[in-house]
């Protein structure tokens, strides 16, 4: 079987279903046996303005969209001309016969323009909405990608608005399809998506949905949240199937309620999350140090899109970076994980909400919008749950029998406070940081935890020795972390041994992945260092890999290049180049490629 | 201080409480017997507040009715007993340059506060006969009893 | 001075006075006591309302670990460190939202908040609001001394209009908001106003505001005895009138408002209104019908229910 390859866009109008049309072409083309990557470009706009979906179909797992698109299908002849130049030099661009469009301009670019009557057909069957039906059965024809697939999917997509809806879609992607196959054109088009026979069944998800799927897993059963773009699927996803699984799920009336109703039921003993993007984010910066002093887990999700302020709330950044490290005011131990792709998505969420209750700190969960809003194929059992057990480390539940070092005095320091009547100390010193919790409800452990500093039974104190030793205390647990191995080095994908090397965190894991190939064809061998464990860092790991880079070029998303920063700040490593991209566009494996050898320039081979 | 009947003289009472509080004037005397009496008044059960009242001039004996509920309340304590004492002495300090807000100087105003009520109690006690002072003793919130008990 | 007494327990022992005890539960006044020293000025109504709220967790036989008291940043949000009960000492505004988590994830406990008018009806203003109309099982307790004391004596939501304090040296130009008809408006079930220098009385509104099935508003009024020189003891005394003994019906919305409007030369306490027609929140949170969440296993999500979710996603 051939290998293929294919990347295709569908562009319209804000609210002329592109993102529906592009979801449902995604799903026919994964069932058929495609592995799939598509993002969605759109405005924040409920209406108005161009937007579009760019799908790639290929016959092996891809980790990234990929340039340029063999296939524009145009639901405005504004696409056209937004999308012309960007196109493969053999593409088809496919728009609807009524368009004042200049074809011959299309066929002078050396495209192929096919004029298809879409409108008419769908206001033949009933109604100009069917248009997408008639542009998607087009596309699938053009292709050669079988009929029968596009109404199972024009089926299912439509079951719920009744049959004679489904009837005349179907009549419309007929009629189409027929047509397109009929074409001239249509025998000059080179890309085929035939289907593949005997693949396997696919998840079809998108980084949100494997970040819940994730956190489902590790037992989380609290979600508060406001919506807020890119990060309101996840509530919405969460809030879907709360009954079922027992998760209580919170709209909140702003942000600061919702991390404050997800710290409340952390206290109790519940695991919980909180989702926002950077403007929320920045409202819930005080209650993030209440849980850092308080000593209360809690999983908060960043997904991060263009700022500063409202920015570009539906578009791609990494720009949250430097901000999540330090935000709220003093010193708390923190983590910071920035998964990579979905299967690593899925993965942190089960590690954060571990991570939150062994070392009772908040931890931050860094995604955007590119890894949140792409959709990709994955292979039943790629998503492995006993990959990360939960654990709870020195939490009990009112009782459970005592934790090793919950009595005595002290909480084994003997010149500690007296224990108060409980002889339970929440806040006790103990050498590793971390103190037996007991949840709330226990009659022999009764407590207060107060965001005012604290001596260990959980008074509030000013006094200096404490304050001393109580601050040790908490940070001490990032030390703990480090030394059990918690937090990961930097992944390696490539040769081990590598002219340039790509220094990369979170997302872009996968477009820097593809940019590899490209190198290799541009015949510069390089490989890829990505990471996805933020804070505390894994200096040494990081070091260790750091020594073998010749040449260094941070790919990330935003202006300042913070991960660069970010490498000089925690080992003194300083990258000889930065490809960077600040527009709120996902950076593409080309782009990438062309960025690091125009950064390492005439230096390379 | 008292008269042949048992009774308390109203200017004998405020020159004793104004001399014992070292009070600035008899004026000031006034409102804290006033006040202390209403204290009183919530903390002793009728029978007893009777016992002082009748030897008390009339208008000092309404102030102790004022406030008094129908019966005593439990959960007043010696805080909430000189509550509307202290609300009347200097709390307030100069403004607070350095943190903002006005300096506070409220720490030790019971100190004063306690004076003030152990001056009442030593006029009201005058010619009260020990077995009535002991009732009310073990009537008083367990430290203003101390107070009634050492009265000056 | 004993602790116990300064703290402004009850009587001796730790008994109550009149010798009652918590009902059936052997609990007792004791209970509830720790070795903590209120660091409150002498005299200050925030020792009536802590001697309220043990009292009346006594004799509805709350027993203090069954109770968690959510508080924000003021002098009177330092109360849970005063008593033993599970304590949450949060941010300045935010302990609604906290206290609604916690009670979301477990309903079994009790939940009771304990603020200030700058953390309920200035800072926090719009979580109260919303927790109104949301009606989480939360005894929510107000110290309402219309002043910020902490930070040493500045104008508050509740300061009465011309007030000079160092924010307003020429007087408050705002008009204090009325909590009672706040409320009302946004939609609260249960409506009541306290006073500190009464706690008897106050115990028994707060045991009537843990029978109640929703959010249970309780304003205190409570006298700051060293930044409030006009809102004393006295002046609250000679305004107080029973809702009660003026035969206020509180289950008439109408007569609520009417009243809600009355406050200087005559101040009325009591339950302003109260409906039990409302659920509380959480009695209609699908993910909570399997109990309070955590009481379950975190790994109960069995290999076919985690499968048919990734189905979902084909």
């Amino acid at each position: 079987m051939r290998d293929q390859d294919v990347s295709l866009v569908i562009g319209g109008d804000a609210g002329q279903g592109v993102e529906s049309s592009g979801a449902g072409f995604s799903s026919a083309l994964a069932r058929a046996g495609y592995h799939i990557f598509s993002i969605a470009d759109y405005r924040s706009r409920i209406r108005g303005g161009h937007n579009f979906y760019q799908i790639r179909a290929a016959t092996r797992p891809v980790a990234s969209h990929l340039d340029p698109p063999a296939l524009l299908l145009a639901l405005t002849a504004e696409s056209v001309e937004l999308h012309l130049e960007s196109l493969a030099p053999d593409a088809a661009v496919l728009y609807d016969s009524s368009f004042r469009l200049d074809a011959g301009a299309v066929e002078r670019s050396g495209r192929l323009a096919v004029p298809v009557p879409m409108n008419e057909i769908a206001m033949r069957h009933g109604s100009k909405v069917m248009m997408n039906t008639a542009a998607l059965a087009a596309a699938a024809s053009l292709l050669r990608f079988p009929l029968q697939r596009m109404e199972a999917v024009i089926r299912q997509n439509f079951a719920r608005k009744g049959e004679r809806v489904v009837e005349g879609n179907l009549a419309v992607a007929r009629e189409t399809y027929e047509q397109v196959r009929r074409s001239p054109a249509a025998a000059r088009f080179r890309y085929r998506l035939p289907g593949l026979p005997g693949q396997p069944e696919r998840m079809l998800l998108h980084g949100n949905h494997a970040f819940c799927l994730g956190a489902v897993a590790a037992g989380c059963r609290f979600v508060a949240a406001y919506p807020m773009t890119p990060a309101t699927t996840i509530l919405e996803w969460m809030t879907a199937h709360a009954e079922p699984l027992g998760i209580v799920t919170k709209h909140a009336e702003d942000e600061l309620a919702a991390i404050c109703m997800a710290i409340g039921a952390g206290f109790a003993g519940a695991r919980a999350l909180c989702s926002t993007s950077g403007g929320g984010f920045s409202l819930m910066t005080e209650a993030l140090g209440l849980a850092g002093m308080t000593e209360t887990p809690v999983v908060v999700v960043d997904v991060q899109r263009g700022g500063p302020s409202t920015g570009l709330p539906t578009r791609t950044e990494q720009a949250d970076l430097l901000f999540v490290l330090h935000a709220s005011q003093g010193d708390f131990p923190r983590f910071v994980l920035a998964p990579g792709d979905h299967v690593e998505a899925f993965e942190t969420a089960m590690r954060a909400f571990n991570l939150a209750e062994k070392y009772q700190t908040p931890v931050v969960v860094l995604s955007d919008q590119f890894l949140a809003s792409s959709l990709r194929t994955l292979d039943f059992g790629r998503l492995r749950r006993d990959a990360v057990p939960v654990e709870r480390g020195k939490t009990r539940r009112p009782g459970e029998p005592p934790l090793p070092g919950e009595r005595g005095p002290g909480g084994g320091q003997e010149d500690g406070p007296a224990a108060g009547r409980d002889g339970y100390l929440r806040f006790a010193f103990t050498p590793d940081g971390i103190s037996p919790r007991v949840l709330p409800g226990d009659p022999e452990a009764v407590y207060g935890a107060p965001s005012d500093e604290h001596d260990e039974a959980g008074h509030i104190t000013e006094e200096i020795d404490n304050r001393k030793r109580m601050m040790e205390k908490r940070m001490r647990k990032l030390e703990t972390a480090l030394a059990a191995g918690e937090m990961r080095g930097p992944r390696r994908v490539g040769p081990a041994e590598a002219e340039v090397t790509l220094l990369a965190w979170g997302s872009m894991l996968g477009p820097a992945s593809e940019a590899l190939v490209l190198l290799e064809r541009e015949g510069v061998r390089a490989n890829l260092l990505h990471w996805c464990d933020l804070w505390p860092f894994a200096g040494e790991a990081a070091e260790r890999e750091l020594r073998r880079v010749r040449r260094g070029v941070v790919v990330e998303q935003n202006y300042s290049g913070q991960f660069r920063r970010f490498l000089r700040m925690t080992t003194g490593y300083e990258a000889e180049g930065l490809v960077r991209r600040y527009d709120g566009r996902p950076l593409e494996p080309g782009e990438i490629a062309r960025g690091v050898l125009k950064e390492v320039g005439a230096g390379v081979r | 201080m008292t008269d042949a009947a048992g009774g308390i003289d109203r200017a004998e009472l405020y020159r004793h409480v104004r001399r014992a509080a070292a009070l600035g004037s008899d004026q000031e005397a006034a409102s804290v017997v006033r006040a202390v009496l209403r204290s009183l008044g919530q903390v002793l059960p009728r029978e007893s507040r009777a016992l002082l009242e009748g030897r008390l001039p009339g208008e000092l004996s309404a102030e102790m009715e004022r406030f008094a509920p129908p019966e005593p309340d439990p959960l007043l304590d010696r805080e909430l007993f000189l509550g509307r004492l202290t609300n009347g002495l200097q709390t307030e300090g100069l403004y607070d340059q350095t943190l903002g807000g006005l300096d506070l100087v409220s720490s030790h105003v019971d100190e004063d506060a306690i004076r003030q009520i152990r001056a009442v109690f030593g006029a009201l006690q005058a010619g009260l006969p020990p077995e009535t002072r002991g009732r009310l003793a073990a009537e008083l919130p367990p430290e203003v009893a101390d107070w009634w008990r050492d009265p000056a | 001075m004993s602790v116990d007494q300064r703290a402004g327990a009850g009587r001796g022992d730790g008994r109550l006075p009149d010798g009652r005890h918590g009902p059936g539960r052997g609990l007792t006044a004791r209970d509830y006591m720790t070795e903590q020293r209120p660091t409150w000025c002498p005299g200050c109504g925030d020792f009536g309302i802590l001697a309220a709220l043990r009292e009346a967790l006594l004799q509805e036989g709350i027993a203090p670990h069954e109770a968690v008291v959510v508080s924000g940043i003021g002098c009177g949000s330092k109360l849970p460190d005063y008593m033993r009960v599970n304590g949450f000492m949060t941010l300045h505004g935010r302990p609604l939202p906290v206290a609604t988590g916690f009670r979301l994830a477990n309903p079994a406990m009790r939940v009771i908040v304990v603020d200030g008018d700058g953390d309920a009806y200035g800072i926090g203003g719009n979580h109260w609001l919303h927790t109104c109309r949301r009606n989480p099982g939360l005894v929510h307790l107000v110290e309402n001394n219309q002043i910020y004391a902490l930070t040493k004596g500045q104008y508050s939501p509740t300061t009465e209009q011309g007030t000079r304090t160092t924010t307003s040296p020429e007087g408050s130009i705002e008009r204090p908001v009325n909590p009672i008809r706040t409320a009302l408006a946004a939609g609260a079930t249960f409506v009541a106003r306290g006073f500190a220098g009464e706690p008897k009385e106050l115990a028994r509104l707060i045991r009537e505001a843990l029978h109640h099935r929703g959010y249970a508003l309780l304003d205190i009024l409570q006298p700051c005895i060293t930044y409030n020189k006009v809102n004393t003891y006295d002046w609250y005394a000679e305004r107080i009138v029973r809702l009660e003994s003026e035969g206020h019906d509180p289950s008439d919305f109408d007569a609520a408002w009417a009243r809600a409007g009355e406050f200087g030369e005559r101040i009325p306490v009591g339950v302003f209104y109260r409906t039990e027609e409302v659920p509380a929140y959480e009695e209609r949170v699908p993910g909570l019908k399997r109990g309070p969440v955590v009481e379950r296993p975190l790994d109960d999500l069995d290999e076919a229910a985690f499968e048919a979710l990734e189905r979902e996603l084909v």
